[in-house]
């Protein structure tokens, strides 16, 4: 992961660039994640954090997550973090025969499981994302609550300041959502 | 001259050294009991120190001196957001408290940013209510100096702590550099270093504070007033709190509400004289403790006359 800090003194930048550190090792995002940038202008109070995501990971289909044994008609679910969104679709389908024996394991007619089976239940770069944009509200500082913010496949680009947020900041913050 | 020490050790014959500081005109300012251990900060004179850490050593205890005790110190931190919380603000706190002072953390409501921040009357009182401020900000010097109406006006000696390795204002006496924001446990060296220093400056603080008081010294040592108090007033073993009377430089804290407090102290006298005749007692308008402020000589004397 490559920090880059622009637009603060070189003792300031030193600061943010261990801050942001900090922060992408809390988030437990450090290796998802290409580069950030940020862009500090203390004197009119405007921050822009950008983060480029190393790679977009494929959404997980139920049969990604699960094994179907066709004689029981029981679903085992490799982790137990995907059960509730499993349940979750099933149940919205129709709850007659579907019912959760263990932790891991439902069952689930036969086809009902082949009319869901290719179902997506899990968007990893979604929930990567969210983790990225809780990562850049905690590198901004906590005044800066004015925010604009752009996303694209790869990049998420925050501007944010305690004024409004003039034209010239969102094309800065344009700018660097644009920039390799 | 009393000399501040903590000592950590067993609870096995940890009795015996409460004794000896008693014997030898001492006090125990704290006392922390935790499963088989116990932590003490105790008040000796100068020149029987050395049978303190004869003793320590001989309970295979440590002994350290610790330059704060009998302090309170209030640290202040722009916000309770996560932003601030619990890094760094709650590792300068801890390391405070090794140093013998009683520490408050306190979150100002508007304290973030440098148009919008801004400090209350309320907030102000709370914080003078301790003996020193430790201000907690953030990296950048610009903000800095555009928060500095945050304790220019505080009565009680301010310690900054902040980003920039150098900040030089009019009017802010103590300041610590590097330590800005932060998101991780400060504990490696070049952190532990900057805690040192910064105990360095509070010292200082801490110090100045006890040089102007000698100026017109006190009638009663706040040490003495809070043996007395533990001696003499009913319920004050009862209170839960860690610390029920806490010590500052010009008086103590007593964390009983006053009406309690009135009635529990009428009848006690020291010298030929009730406690009411030593200091000012009132409540704290935020906490709801009762605060003693010992007087003067000279606003004593006056009074008598």
């Amino acid at each position: 992961m490559e920090i880059i800090v622009e637009g603060l003194p070189a003792q300031e930048s030193e600061g943010y660039v261990a801050l942001i550190n900090d922060i992408m090792r809390e988030f437990e995002i450090r290796r998802s994640i290409e580069k950030v940038y940020f862009y500090g202008d203390t004197e009119n109070f405007v921050f822009i954090t950008s983060i480029r995501i190393k790679k977009v990971l494929e959404p997980l289909r139920i049969e990604d997550v699960a094994i179907y044994n066709q004689e029981k008609e029981i679903l085992s679910v490799e982790d137990e973090f995907y059960v509730p969104k499993i349940l979750s679709l099933l149940w919205s389908l129709s709850k007659e025969g579907i019912e959760q024996i263990e932790r891991t394991e439902i069952k689930i007619p036969l086809e009902i499981f082949n009319n869901i089976k290719s179902e997506i239940v899990y968007y990893p770069t979604e929930d990567l994302k969210n983790n990225v944009q809780e990562a850049i509200n905690r590198v901004l500082p906590e005044a800066a609550r004015i925010k604009y913010i752009l996303t694209a496949e790869k990049t998420v680009t925050v501007a944010s300041s305690e004024n409004a947020l003039s034209e010239d900041s969102k094309k800065l913050a344009q700018k660097m959502h644009e920039r390799d | 001259m009393f000399r501040m020490a903590l000592f950590e050790g067993g609870l096995h014959r940890a009795d015996e050294l409460e004794d000896l500081v008693d014997d030898l005109g001492g006090f125990l300012i704290q006392k922390n009991i935790t499963q088989i251990d116990i932590t003490l900060i105790i008040a000796v004179p100068d020149e029987d120190y050395g049978l303190i850490e004869a003793k320590a050593k001989e309970l295979r205890g440590k002994l350290i001196e610790v330059p704060l005790a009998g302090s309170e110190i209030t640290i202040v931190s722009p916000s309770l957001g996560k932003h601030h919380l619990p890094h760094p603000v709650c590792d300068i706190s801890e390391y405070i408290r090794r140093n013998g002072a009683v520490t408050n953390v306190m979150g100002l409501a508007r304290g973030v940013g440098q148009r919008i921040n801004q400090i209350t009357a309320t907030e102000k009182g709370m914080i003078e209510e301790a003996d020193v401020a430790v201000y907690s900000l953030g990296n950048f010097s610009r903000c800095l100096r555009k928060k500095t109406h945050l304790f220019d006006d505080i009565d009680i000696p301010v310690v900054v702590l902040g980003g920039p390795k150098i900040f030089n204002i009019e009017g802010l006496d103590y300041y610590v550099g590097g330590i800005g924001r932060r998101s991780q446990r400060l504990r490696q060296k070049y952190d532990l270093d900057i805690f040192d220093a910064m105990v360095k400056e509070i010292s200082k603080a801490v110090e100045k504070r006890r040089r102007e008081i000698e100026e017109d010294p006190l009638i009663l040592e706040p040490m003495y007033l809070k043996k007395i108090l533990e001696e003499n007033v009913e319920g004050i073993d009862k209170i839960i709190s860690p610390i029920p009377i806490v010590l500052n430089v010009d008086g103590v804290k007593v964390k009983m509400p006053l009406n309690q407090f009135k009635d529990k102290i009428k009848n006690i006298e020291f010298d030929g004289r009730k406690i009411e005749e030593y200091c000012n007692i009132y409540q704290s308008p935020y906490t709801g403790f009762t605060i003693l402020k010992i007087y003067t000589k000279s606003y004593f004397e006056s009074i008598r006359k």
